[in-house]
């Protein structure tokens, strides 16, 4: 079973457990991995159908049964993206003019439906590390290469796409933008409409279409901005902070979504995120790069390399929420062989040698019925960097 | 309508449709109608107008209100044109897509600058609606032939040496010589024709003498027809005097010396009252020319009549413009090349801009401003004529260079943005500025400030003359150097652009 035939299991399994709104999604993207127009004019009108009939749950069963046949059909004969070096790092610094700043030297590389997840605290290189991937800034050091075809740097830069935190304006309407930005990227003329109608359909925005720019909320604002980015069809996405307005619902979403469109199995592309939701990027990223006063600190060395059976750390490391005092709890994970345990903002670490597994620690307390509000395993998570 | 245009290239010339060209044609283009109109209207001729009494079409005017109303135009179609900058956002762009760009706004620049041509085009067209250019020329050359018998502006003695008091001197002739005979200066044959800026001098002198062989040979029917004609003139126009086409051949017709008594004036009186400096009025006291002047009251205020007189002034003054529009028309190559250079720097200064950041701008015009004003500065003060263009000279060399180091580099923008924005104001004074100091090099050479002002013999040194003479090809020529660096530039801009901030 390749990799299409994977995802488009789970798109039947979503259609037997009635998860419409996530099915619709995934039936989206894979119309615009069809790259076929009658796919494009196929899906819209189920869309637009979906609008007015969606009570009529035996034909809508129908209806997406049939083009899930379709699209099985159709995609099944295409060949499949082989994963592609995006972008390779080789020991790349970047010192600011006064030397008030050094990020690096870094070093990383980035394929093809590869996420990657910056993390840090703020004003340690995040944006910087963004920004000199995107172009935006040239290296003091190291090489910077990318590894996909351009013309020239100009041609470089239409393909790497840095949505800010900050987000800029758009003025005029939002259809009009997304159309801009869909002629602009070569869609011909017949496409445009329906691109720009399944782009906003792929990221909830049918609603929102019609409205400006500043009725829209933080989030909304990120999701068009995601919407111009699927449309002009980067190699590598790089965007800086994009759960910071978001709750938590919003958040699951947009990874969930970011996913999706990274592994695309015949458009792949790379998407480099920072944020400061540790536990939200480390689910959703291939590869997660900590950083700490611009020192790189890897979580994860690649893809290739899973947490479970290549740890990068030696040690289990416990963050917990409890009422008892210090002293107490020490006591009582000597019989653990505890080799720290540090109070940190409410929470307290519990740093145990490599020998000793999780459920240790669970047996422990649940023997010694200590009380605990919350307990995480931090020994694989860039968590264990903040609190170091 | 419009909506459905936009909407068309919205999705097939996307370029067209970030410009805004359509919306801003349907209100620019209206409105060079309108100014056509108005230009049209105002470029009417009155018969009655005269040249001492005229009534003002302010042509200043209407241009104040078509400058204000290329400011507004200009500001909507900002606000709309700068919402999209798919460059900025990095987009692909082919090749040349910043040169079209640059064209479009250019375009619609010229637009926005030109409401004048539209005017002066409205004037040009009514003027000209009147008669066309040969029927124009007939009449002016009927004025031409006319003149001879009109008016007591007879021309200046010529001279002879004599020696007077043993000193040889200048002494003014007190006959006229025609066709060997002596005439008295107050004759017709010491008359010369009006001219009109259809003819030349050679025209005027051969039209003269033809007139005054009409006299020698007393061939009567070709004067009395060019009376007739001119009197029909005045007639189509309502305007008469106080005699006709015979009365006025039988009073100055007198053959064989032509000697003039009676004087046929070309207004039925004196314009103003004459005043003595205590403010009575002077008439009464002035020697009046009882044979061709009287004194009559009109409105408490005596005025000199004349006794015979012509609608001369309103035929000259009308047919004096209308042969001046054919020759000399106000939408003329000068009036182009104003606009288009107005054009030019409008549209250089806001595709600059577009392509670099405001502060890259701001910086750039206020660092303009300043070498601009030190430079000045120095040329005055140490009193160096050419310092300043040549100056210019190195500084729009050095811009160039620097870019083109900063691309070839490949590393960071830096202040290039503030050089980017310099060059792009500079360069089309590239060729004006090196023409300039050919011209001012050769000038020095050939010693053309050694001579008293207009002294100077160009015929002597042709390539001075030849520079001298052809500034606004030069001006024409640099438009297409312009356009062509444009092309390059764009190229170039797009690599610049692709540099790393910082």
């Amino acid at each position: 079973m390749n990799e299409f035939e994977k995802q488009f299991q789970e798109l039947l399994n979503f259609l037997k457990f009635e998860d419409y709104s996530i099915l619709t999604k995934r039936i989206i993207d894979c119309t615009l991995d069809t790259e076929n127009r009658d796919f494009y004019i196929k899906t819209v009108a189920f869309l637009n159908w979906l609008d007015t009939n969606e009570n009529k749950t035996t034909e809508k069963v129908e209806k997406y049964q049939t083009l899930l046949d379709e699209l099985y059909a159709f995609l099944s004969q295409k060949t499949l993206a082989q994963p592609n070096k995006l972008v390779s790092l080789n020991a790349v610094e970047k010192v600011y003019g006064s030397k008030q700043f050094a990020l690096g030297p870094i070093d990383m590389e980035l394929y093809q439906g590869d996420i990657l997840g910056l993390v840090g605290e703020n004003g340690n290189g995040k944006t910087t590390l963004l920004r000199l991937l995107c172009g935006e800034l040239a290296p003091t050091k190291g090489e910077l290469k990318y590894h996909f075809k351009y013309e020239d740097q100009y041609d470089l830069r239409t393909q790497l796409v840095y949505i800010p935190q900050r987000t800029n304006t758009w003025y005029g309407t939002l259809l009009e933008n997304l159309q801009f930005t869909a002629v602009s990227y070569g869609y011909k003329p017949n496409e445009i409409d329906l691109i720009v109608e399944l782009t906003i359909s792929r990221l909830g925005l049918r609603k929102f279409r019609n409205h400006s720019w500043k009725s829209l909320s933080s989030g909304y604002k990120m999701r068009f901005e995601l919407a111009r980015m699927l449309l002009r069809k980067p190699q590598i996405l790089l965007i800086d902070e994009p759960l910071a307005n978001l709750d938590i619902i919003a958040q699951q979403t947009v990874l969930e979504d970011f996913k999706s469109i990274a592994k695309s199995p015949f458009r792949p592309i790379g998407i480099i995120l920072s944020s400061q939701q540790l536990y939200e990027v480390e689910k959703s990223s291939d590869q997660v790069i900590f950083l700490k006063n611009g020192i790189q600190k890897n979580l994860r060395e690649t893809a290739d390399t899973p947490n479970e059976e290549n740890p990068s750390v030696e040690k289990l490391i416990i963050e917990f929420e409890s009422d008892w005092k210090q002293d107490v709890l020490a006591d009582l994970f000597k019989s653990l062989a505890i080799e720290s345990l540090q109070f940190n903002g409410g929470t307290y670490i519990a740093t145990f040698p490599k020998e000793k597994a999780v459920h240790d620690f669970m047996q422990l307390v649940a023997t010694q019925k200590v009380p605990l509000l919350y307990f995480r395993n931090i020994s694989n998570s860039t968590r264990r960097f903040f609190v170091s | 309508m419009i909506k459905k245009v936009q909407n068309y290239l919205l999705h097939n010339h996307p370029l067209v449709w970030n410009t805004k060209i359509v919306p801003i044609a349907c209100i620019i283009i209206p409105m060079h109608l309108l100014f056509f109109v108005i230009g049209y209207y105002n470029g009417a001729l009155d018969f009655t107008e005269t040249e001492d009494n005229y009534s003002s079409r302010s042509h200043e005017l209407v241009l104040f209100f078509s400058a204000l109303f290329s400011i507004l135009a200009c500001i909507i179609w900002l606000v709309y044109y700068l919402k999209n900058n798919a460059f900025k956002a990095f987009y692909p762009k082919t090749k040349y897509s910043l040169f079209k760009e640059w064209g479009l706004i250019f375009i619609i620049s010229f637009m926005l600058c030109g409401f004048c041509i539209s005017y002066y085009a409205g004037v040009d067209t009514k003027i000209r609606s009147y008669y066309s250019e040969n029927e124009a020329m007939k009449r002016c050359k009927t004025l031409s032939d006319a003149s001879i018998f009109y008016g007591d502006n007879y021309d200046s003695p010529d001279t002879e040496k004599k020696l007077v008091n043993d000193t040889l001197r200048d002494v003014e002739l007190t006959y006229v010589l025609f066709n060997k005979h002596r005439h008295s200066l107050v004759s017709l044959y010491n008359k010369s024709i009006t001219n009109y800026s259809f003819y030349d001098a050679t025209w005027d002198s051969i039209e003269t003498l033809k007139v005054k062989n009409w006299l020698v040979n007393n061939t009567q029917d070709s004067v009395k027809a060019v009376m007739k004609r001119f009197y029909d003139m005045g007639l189509e126009q309502h305007l008469k005097g106080n005699i006709d086409d015979k009365q006025w051949f039988s009073l100055v017709y007198t053959y064989p010396h032509f000697v003039q008594k009676r004087v046929i004036e070309d207004r039925e009186r004196e314009l103003y009252s004459p005043v003595d400096y205590t403010g009575m009025p002077e008439v009464a006291n002035r020697k009046i020319d009882t044979l061709n002047e009287y004194i009559k009251e009109s409105k408490n205020t005596k005025y000199i009549y004349y006794k015979t007189y012509l609608p001369i002034q309103e035929l000259e003054y009308n047919y004096d413009k209308i042969a001046k529009n054919y020759t000399n028309p106000n939408v003329a190559p000068e009036l182009f090349l104003l606009v288009f250079y107005l054009a030019f720097g409008f549209s250089l200064a806001l595709f600059s801009f577009r392509v670099t950041s405001a502060k890259n701008w701001l910086i750039a015009l206020v660092g303009f401003g300043i070498v601009n004003i030190i430079l000045g500065m120095v040329t005055i003060i140490f009193n160096l004529e050419t310092f300043y263009f040549i100056a210019l000279f190195f500084i729009s060399t050095l811009l160039y260079g620097s870019i083109i180091y900063c691309i070839k580099r490949n590393t960071q923008k830096g202040i290039s943005g503030v050089l980017l924005n310099s060059l792009l104001w500079a360069y089309p004074f590239f060729i004006p500025i090196t023409y300039n100091l050919i011209l001012e090099s050769l000038r020095h050479y050939y010693g053309y400030y050694n001579h008293i002002y207009g002294q100077f013999r160009y015929d002597d040194y042709p390539v001075l003359q030849f520079l001298d003479a052809n500034k606004s090809y030069m001006l024409w020529v640099n438009m297409v150097f312009v356009l062509v660096m444009m092309l390059h530039f764009s190229r170039v801009i797009q690599k610049w652009r692709a540099l790393a901030d910082s």
